[in-house]
């Protein structure tokens, strides 16, 4: 298996959606990388695989995955994995992610990234599968923190414990959610700093920053709106703590034209900038 | 507590099936209560997969309204709950949830293999001048293979003027019935779907095609549509040479070649 010492870093992306697949093509607009949605291309062929290979051809690209289900005790499915693996040879990804969550047992899919109980029986049982599925892809995975409105009664721990422990059972990296850490840190009434000054830095490969809505009592992690100020400043505190991070905007729905998100990534970059001249000496 | 098999089972047996076994393995509050939390879940599945089918299924959500349509898709998330990795299958037989005499099940296959035929597999269409470098004697002999996007529906609804309006924003034409059934084909050329009805003599031809005949065997079968003898080369040319045009043949094979 493909271990690196040095971190790779890819700058500033953004998820790729259909919508902008045209403007990106004839533009090229100054992105440094681009996130794909791995289940959007495990299609036979048409239009996804053909605007996928032509970006490819001039963008970096990473994977994110919603359906590994890395947290189910259903046995892993090959044939997805085969797939996924298919797919990476195709496109050569800067690496290839998921979630740390279940999607469904007893072969169902529930198409949500549900809720792990914090235990040391779930931390061996997705520290294994998360190495065997990395000994399948011959790389590392970054597997990424959920947004969650609920806490099981067995839980033994705290959730960056938790994630934390199963990175370095599974020497696997880390994909940080800054908006599923606030989103949770609401839900569940803890401290986001205390959350991301927990995680192992040499582990976080790559940040997420997403909009959320409110909902009564709670926060959804619902990707449909712009990055709001709590998630820009706690990102900022991020930085403070973990250096520079390939980062970009995740937005799945009412998403806007190109330029918008090139304009909020324009200010994940300066904040990005301020942080590291005024922490690291750096700009 | 339940071990970690037994809560996902009971965790998706209270989103799937409203068994509350799961509530007692949940941390609560006064404020905010085991169910209003596993409700989020709930909710939002429904939603997940309701949504995916509304973007699968647009006219018929158009024309169903929005209640009418949840109603059924709740009922087939009840009776179907999704096993694809990708939830772009999911809407695969979401059909049966209509009889089959109705107008939108009808409908609902149509939008159905619009979405197969949309990223169904590639493959390069054979060219005309390809086919001129055949050997007049070996032209008998030739098999033809289909393009993997081809799908073929016959219709006894007027579906296909009622879907054009939709998209086209015009006034919809009143739902008629159709006598005799009128055979339709789906399929794509490079990017760019394609659909159109075919001439009875087009159908015969095509489903020979599909089944392997080769065009010896075809040209005789076309004497049930083509009043004179003379005229069937000329008449299989001409279907030939449109099916090529429209991409959808991508490989022959004289018999040496087999
Ligand atoms: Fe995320």
């Amino acid at each position: 298996m493909q271990t690196s010492s040095e971190k790779k870093i890819l700058g500033f992306g953004l998820g790729l959606r259909s919508q902008h697949y045209e403007t990106i093509l004839e533009k090229k607009p100054k992105i440094d990388w681009f996130e794909i949605l791995t289940e959007n291309y495990l299609v036979p062929g048409g239009k996804p695989l053909h605007y996928l290979d032509r970006i490819r051809e001039h963008y970096p690209l990473v994977m994110h995955g919603v359906s590994l289900s890395i947290g189910s005790t259903d046995k892993l499915d090959t044939t997805y994995l085969q797939e996924v693996k298919n797919l990476a040879k195709r496109i050569e990804p800067a690496w290839v992610s998921d979630h740390l969550c279940w999607t469904g047992v007893n072969g169902k899919n529930l198409h949500d990234l549900l809720p792990l109980p914090y235990t040391e029986e779930t931390i061996n049982h997705v520290a294994n599968r998360i190495q065997q599925v990395q000994e399948f892809l011959g790389q590392q995975l970054l597997i990424e923190n959920v947004s969650s409105y609920l806490t099981y009664q067995h839980s033994e721990m705290t959730e960056w414990e938790f994630f934390a422990a199963i990175a370095k059972k599974a020497d696997c990296l880390l994909l940080l959610d800054v908006n599923n850490v606030y989103v949770s840190s609401v839900n569940h009434h803890f401290d986001p700093l205390d959350y991301i000054h927990h995680l192992p830095v040499e582990r976080i490969y790559q940040i997420h920053l997403a909009g959320h809505s409110r909902q009564g009592h709670y926060i959804i992690d619902t990707h449909d709106a712009p990055v709001p100020a709590e998630v820009w400043d706690l990102y900022a505190n991020t930085l403070k703590h973990t250096g520079f991070v390939s980062t970009m905007i995740e937005r799945d729905d009412n998403i806007p034209e190109l330029d918008e998100l090139l304009t909020e990534l324009g200010q994940a970059k300066a904040i990005c900038k301020k942080i590291l001249a005024e922490e690291f000496s750096l700009a | 507590m339940p071990n970690l098999q037994k809560l996902q089972k009971q965790f998706q047996d209270y989103i799937c099936d409203d068994k509350i076994h799961i509530r007692d393995c949940i941390v609560s509050d006064i404020k905010t209560p085991t169910d209003e939390r596993l409700n989020i879940y709930r909710d939002a599945y429904y939603l997940r997969l309701i949504e995916s089918l509304t973007i699968d299924y647009p006219v018929l959500y158009a024309k169903l309204g929005d209640k009418k349509f949840s109603t059924l898709a709740h009922e087939y998330i009840q009776s179907e709950p999704s096993c694809f990795k990708s939830i772009r299958w999911y809407g695969a037989h979401f059909c049966k949830m209509f009889a089959t005499s109705d107008f939108y099940h009808e409908l609902a296959i149509f939008e159905w293999l619009l979405t197969e035929v949309f990223d169904a597999e590639n493959a390069e269409p054979v060219t005309i001048e390809s086919m001129a470098a055949i050997p007049f004697d070996a032209w008998p002999t030739l098999t033809f293979q289909l393009t993997p996007s081809l799908r073929r529906m016959d219709f006894s609804w007027n579906i296909v003027p009622v879907w054009k309006a939709f998209y086209e924003k015009t006034r919809s034409p009143k739902l008629k019935q159709i006598f005799p059934h009128t055979p339709w084909i789906l399929w794509r050329k490079q990017l760019e779907t394609q659909f159109c009805s075919l001439p009875k003599e087009e159908n015969y031809f095509l489903d020979a095609l599909q089944r392997g005949k080769n065009f010896g065997n075809i040209c005789e079968g076309l004497s049930d549509f083509v009043k004179k003898q003379e005229d069937i080369p000329t008449q299989a040319a001409i279907i030939l040479k449109k099916f090529l045009d429209a991409g959808l043949i991508v490989s022959f094979a004289k018999k040496s070649d087999l």
